[in-house]
């Protein structure tokens, strides 16, 4: 990036809110994939007309422009592989507004999930999606991302959450689309579109959500099964049972081995547990609908079931289940995290095949997931350092990714295309699609300048 | 069409299933509006390859393609406006699958949506979205305008139930979107942008929906109030309980007094009727339809009833299904309009249409589903009388102007269609226009597909 770039960069953003120092570079070169490459420089722009005028001098001067959230994505979304300049929208993070009346809270990108919640707590409501980043994760991340979380089987994901948006098009015009009104025909659902689009086709710089009321009440339950099929068939059965638990979660033997190792919670290390809440307006309602769902765990062998008793015992549980990630990303110095979904009738034949997929490569692979929406998380667990472990990794993906369609799957539920999977799109998409997507991309940003090269759609 | 271009057609339609006939054109002019535009020819789909043959002639000769599912729609999304084929999509009515486990129904477009409903129930399925019209519309036309209905506020609309299309586009290829999973963001949205763009860009010829299980039990209770506000706050509270209702519905004073003089139902005099359906097993539907009844109650419901059984609850619901019919008690003439606000400016919107009418010396009723801030505002006239055709027209407009400076969206659910052509330009932000406009190139460069439909051409913008 040429000097006088920088410099008019600066004179956009103000001296603060621009860098290229080495340090900065390097803190914006990853995310939470395998991916690196560094930026030219970053920039924190602190309103929408800012991140225009960024945009419009990119075209300009043709360098990129790779906005960004929190970094937490998995598949590389926010790591700038063609340089140029990061956008980090965590300075845009104000709250805007929350309106109980009309059901909805209107927020900049830079919000941190959790932040949001918090503000919500007080009001008795929430924005559902849950990620287990939460944390972390801010809403802009999570509206590039479609973030899906714990809570998709009964609450959806965030997609079902936007009702507009503001967004700053790939040569800087600014976009409003959608409102507060809870459904509307009246255009082509380019609120949707954006969603989802991993920040290709716009730079998003407000949101509108929709907000729900918080359940008053929930229900815990464990149960854990000597066989893996067994599990999945209790999933099958919950799902078909009448009630739509809030959440359904699977863990497998691995999983369990590392949290073991990582906590005191002692679990026992069987093929797979599943995790289930359910909730409601009354306890009631809530241990009523969890009886429903015990039925279904009893009558598919279960080695145990079992309540939990009180709401710290739950939340060791859950703490457990959010744990996953992290306590087997320590277990090997590399790791690689999947996130394929499969139609619900096939959750057993997929956590059968990751077995045996793991097996015939040699390779370690955890599996833990959202069984009630039939998205599965395996994790595979290598040392980089080792070229012939590394190549087996590989196979061992192509095939979990082979298996996931053959089984009329899909490469990804929640974490997005980014870097990690553009070499696959083709498995799921035809030429037709991916040649409209391709169009689509030009209409929103003719010059390729929004995080070029993610989502295999530039070639 | 020049006898070149009909042959053509003739020719990829295969001749049983291409129809130049008087009557079949003329049939085929009209949908639930009141317009009529006799299209030049009639081919009746019969499968994706037919249809690419009849798209790739249409697009060699620059004959407009209108498809079409049960003509039942209220803004003219089916119309011929430009002439041309009209693409009869009803005979495509196979339930291909519907696969238990996987909750997961597979059809084509012309099913109808009440097939569908009763073909899942059989399985122990549930296809919640419901427009009014379910017994006669297809899956397709719900696609094609994004459909809701009754059930909207705990199960959403069409939309969120449709997991993937495969459809063809104006150039004949044949385009593949999404598939039988719940979640997944592999790519652009292209089945939510197909969704609800009103036949413009693709026609759809199969459609993968998401099914759930069939709720075991429900429950239905009403509730009367002396005024607007106290109805309002009775919505207010309902929603804000954490209880997701199926369905909350809403109709005013002049809905009342229509349907009570039409049905002579006994319906006690109010300014308001607000009506709850809840569904899921029977201990929770026992328990929420208890707290429903105090929510109702606190709230100024007088009375407030709970049905005893399903004979008692279609008995609360004759009030709301007679509403169609009911409403010409008040003129033979409907200005029909379905805007959105939000949820917070329910009673506001329908304090200002009742005003439009005294301003413009008609009566307006309003009901719709409060629950999700979708009103459907009956613009009543007498079209013998040119003035109150005129008035009705302007009221249409002021009514647009409330919608929008509450925030508010033109369409909750009927679609743009040609009727609300006029209006888009003040909602929808021009840089959004331009986009939807490209989007429609990349889709149909030539403008064949359903042309002048949902996008103002720019020359009609404000």
């Amino acid at each position: 990036m040429k000097t006088e770039t920088k410099d008019r960069l600066r004179a956009i953003l103000g001296e603060a809110n621009f860098s290229d120092q080495l340090i900065d570079l390097v803190s914006y070169s990853s995310d939470a994939s395998e991916h690196l490459h560094r930026p030219d420089a970053a920039a924190w722009p602190t309103s929408a007309e800012q991140v225009q005028a960024v945009v419009r001098l990119a075209n300009e001067e043709g360098f990129p422009v790779t906005a960004r959230g929190a970094g937490t994505g998995l598949s590389g979304l926010s790591v700038p592989s063609r340089g140029g300049l990061v956008l980090d929208l965590g300075r845009m993070d104000r709250i805007l507004d929350i309106s109980i009346g009309d059901r909805v809270a209107v927020v900049q990108p830079g919000v941190v999930y959790a932040d949001l919640a918090k503000a919500l707590e007080p009001h008795g409501y929430m924005f559902p999606p849950d990620p287990a980043s939460g944390k972390a994760c801010t809403l802009g991340g999570n509206v590039g991302t479609n973030a899906g979380g714990v809570k998709g089987a009964k609450y959806g994901t965030t997609r079902d959450y936007v009702l507009g948006l503001t967004v700053v098009l790939g040569d800087g015009r600014l976009l409003r689309v959608g409102n507060r009104a809870m459904k509307s025909v009246s255009g082509f659902d380019l609120t949707r579109l954006f969603v989802g689009s991993e920040g290709v086709l716009g730079i998003v710089t407000e949101i509108i959500l929709k907000i729900s009321p918080q359940p008053l009440a929930t229900a815990t339950t464990l149960a854990i099964f000597d066989d893996l099929e067994d599990a999945g068939r209790a999933v099958s059965g919950v799902m078909a049972s009448g009630v739509i638990p809030s959440v359904l979660e699977i863990m497998g033997r691995e999983t369990l081995r590392a949290i073991n190792q990582n906590t005191d919670l002692a679990l026992p290390e069987v093929d797979a547990m599943l995790l289930a809440e359910t909730d409601g307006c009354t306890q009631g309602e809530a241990d009523y609908q969890m009886e429903r769902v015990v039925e279904q765990f009893r009558a598919h062998n279960p080695r145990e079931v079992k309540r939990a008793e009180s709401a710290a015992q739950a939340a060791g549980l859950w703490k457990a289940r959010k744990s996953c990630y992290p306590v087997l990303a320590r277990l090997r110095p590399n790791f690689m995290l999947e996130d394929i979904t499969v139609p619900m009738s096939q959750v057993a034949p997929m956590l059968r095949g990751i077995q045996d997929i793991a097996a015939r490569h040699r390779v370690q692979i955890a599996t833990f997931g959202h069984a009630g929406d039939g998205n599965l998380h395996p994790q595979i667990l290598y040392d980089a350092a080792d070229p012939a472990e590394k190549e087996r990794v590989e196979a061992a993906i192509h095939d979990l990714f082979a298996l996931a369609v053959e089984l009329g799957g899909t490469l990804t539920g929640e974490h997005g295309i980014g870097l990690s999977k553009a070499p696959y799109m083709d498995l799921e998409h035809n030429p037709v699609a991916m040649e409209l997507m391709r169009s689509i991309k030009k209409v929103c940003d003719p010059n390729n300048i929004l995080n070029p090269g993610k989502m295999g759609l530039d070639g | 069409m020049n006898s070149a271009a009909l042959q053509a057609l003739r020719q990829a339609a295969g001749p049983d299933y291409f129809s130049q006939d008087a009557g079949d054109r003329l049939i085929y002019a009209g949908d639930g509006t009141c317009f009529r535009y006799p299209p030049e020819a009639v081919v009746r789909a019969r499968g994706p390859e037919q249809i690419s043959r009849v798209m790739a002639a249409c697009g060699k000769y620059h004959v407009p393609v209108v498809p079409r599912g049960a003509g039942s729609g209220l803004t003219g999304g089916a119309l011929p406006v430009a002439g041309g084929v009209l693409l009869d999509m009803a005979g495509l009515n196979r339930i291909k699958a519907i696969r238990k486990r996987d909750q997961v129904a597979v059809a084509e477009p012309g099913v109808v949506t009440g097939e569908l409903q009763a073909a899942a129930e059989a399985q122990g399925l549930f296809y919640p979205p419901d427009p009014a019209s379910a017994a006669f519309c297809t899956l397709g036309g719900n696609v094609a305008e994004n459909a809701g209905g009754m059930r909207a506020v705990k199960y959403g609309v069409t939309r969120d139930y449709v997991l993937g299309l495969r459809a063809v586009l104006p150039d004949g290829r044949l385009l593949k979107t999404g598939g039988a999973n719940i979640k997944s963001v592999v790519g652009y949205d292209l089945t939510r942008l197909l969704v609800g763009s009103e036949g413009t860009l693709a026609v759809i010829y199969e459609i993968i929906l998401r099914l759930l299980p069939l709720p075991e039990d429900r429950a239905t209770i009403n509730a009367f109030y002396a005024d607007l506000d106290k109805a309002a706050r009775a919505v207010e509270g309902l929603l804000a309980s954490g209880i997701r209702p199926v369905a909350c519905e809403f109709m005013d004073g002049y809905c009342l007094k229509a349907v009570e003089s039409y049905a002579k139902l006994g319906l006690p005099p109010a300014a308001a009727m607000i009506l709850v359906d809840l569904d899921g097993p029977p201990e929770v539907v026992r328990r929420q339809s208890g707290q429903v009844e105090t929510i109702l109650q606190q709230a100024g419901g007088e009375p407030v009833r709970v049905a005893g059984d399903r004979a008692e609850a279609e008995g609360l619901w004759r009030a709301r299904r007679a509403m169609g019919p009911a409403v010409y008690q008040h003129g033979p003439g409907k200005l029909n309009e379905d805007v959105a606000v939000p949820l917070g400016s329910l009673a506001e919107m329908v304090r200002r249409a009742h005003l439009v009418g005294e301003k413009r010396g008609l009566v307006i009723p309003v009901f719709g589903h409060a629950g999700d801030g979708n009103l459907h505002i009956n613009v009543m006239h007498d079209p013998a009388y040119p003035e109150q055709v005129s008035q009705a027209h302007q009221a249409v407009s002021d009514l647009f102007a409330h919608c929008l400076s509450l925030g508010g969206t033109l369409s909750g659910e009927h679609g743009v269609g040609t009727t609300k052509l006029g209006f888009v330009g003040a909602e929808m932000d021009p840089v959004g226009l331009e986009l939807m406009r490209g989007i429609k190139k990349v889709f149909d460069p030539a403008g064949i597909l359903n042309p002048h439909k949902k996008l103002p051409p720019p020359e009609v913008l404000p």
